[in-house]
């Protein structure tokens, strides 16, 4: 089990990043600049342009490391903010969202890489036992990294969002139950 | 089998492999070149295939080729 302690700041590694417990109002400042672009904000289903930081920061909950989590994506190294992790937790369970702004990095396996190491600590040291998402709609790479990762798809929240274009989409149910995420990384661990 | 060497042809194609380096078992996890742009690009040829835009249900459950081939069924004569 982890030394973490409720309210402590979070740092977790992978081979290529950092995780590193953010603010909301760091959350927010530093990705404002995100919101300019109609390609991050499409995958968002949100208008990009003219967004004010006070507007753009109450999109985000307060992240108390407690119950809320923000964690920063950094390569190892460098302080520029490639993206955030997000959790939220409730009796045992935790929902999670991530968002990469800087498109350098799309197509570059972060997301697989940094969920990878949030789950680890999430199942195993704070001993969560089901951590769920709901990518939205036709967010494709967003569904494929639940399924890189093995979430089963469990239905879906049918017309829940509304789109930038005045319709409604639905939002696909991904979870992962501990004991599913144990019995991957054994069946890893003996792979040949 | 035959919707079955479709879809492998048509991963095949989406990903700039050989048919042969796409196995039957092939999928998210097995293939290193299926990864979240090449997921893309397999969605939007499947799509491309069956004239027709996925539903949100199964967009989700496309993970392998052996969740392909069954979408390519109903489109082989």
């Amino acid at each position: 089990m982890s030394t973490w302690k409720p309210k402590q700041a979070i740092l977790l590694e992978t081979p290529r990043f950092q995780l590193r417990s953010m603010s909301r109002r760091h959350a927010a400042k530093a990705s404002l600049v995100w919101t300019e672009d109609a390609e991050f904000m499409a995958a968002l289903e949100l208008p990009a342009g003219g967004w004010l930081l006070r507007r753009w920061r109450r999109r985000l909950p307060r992240f108390d490391n407690k119950q809320n989590f923000c964690l920063a994506i950094t390569r190892k190294g460098e302080d520029r903010l490639l993206g955030y992790h997000t959790v939220q937790l409730t009796d045992g369970v935790a929902f999670i969202g991530v968002v990469v702004g800087d498109k350098q990095w799309w197509g570059q396996g972060v997301v697989a890489e940094t969920r990878a190491e949030v789950l680890r600590f999430l199942f195993e040291d704070l001993g969560v036992v089901r951590v769920w998402g709901t990518p939205i709609g036709r967010n494709m790479p967003s569904i494929y990294n639940y399924q890189r990762l093995g979430f089963v798809y469990e239905g879906a929240l049918r017309q829940h969002r509304p789109t930038r274009d005045g319709g409604r989409v639905d939002m696909p149910i991904f979870a992962l139950l501990r004991d599913e995420w144990q019995a991957r990384r054994a069946a890893r661990k003996t792979a040949p | 089998m035959t919707e079955l060497i479709a879809a492998r042809t048509l991963v095949a194609k989406a990903l700039e492999l050989e048919l042969a380096e796409v196995p039957a078992s092939g999928d998210v996890e097995t293939l290193p070149a299926w990864d979240s742009l090449g997921h893309v690009k397999v969605i939007l040829a499947l799509e491309s295939a069956l004239s027709r835009m996925l539903t949100s249900a199964e967009l989700a459950q496309i993970r392998g080729i052996v969740d392909i081939a069954p979408l390519l069924a109903t489109d082989i004569p």
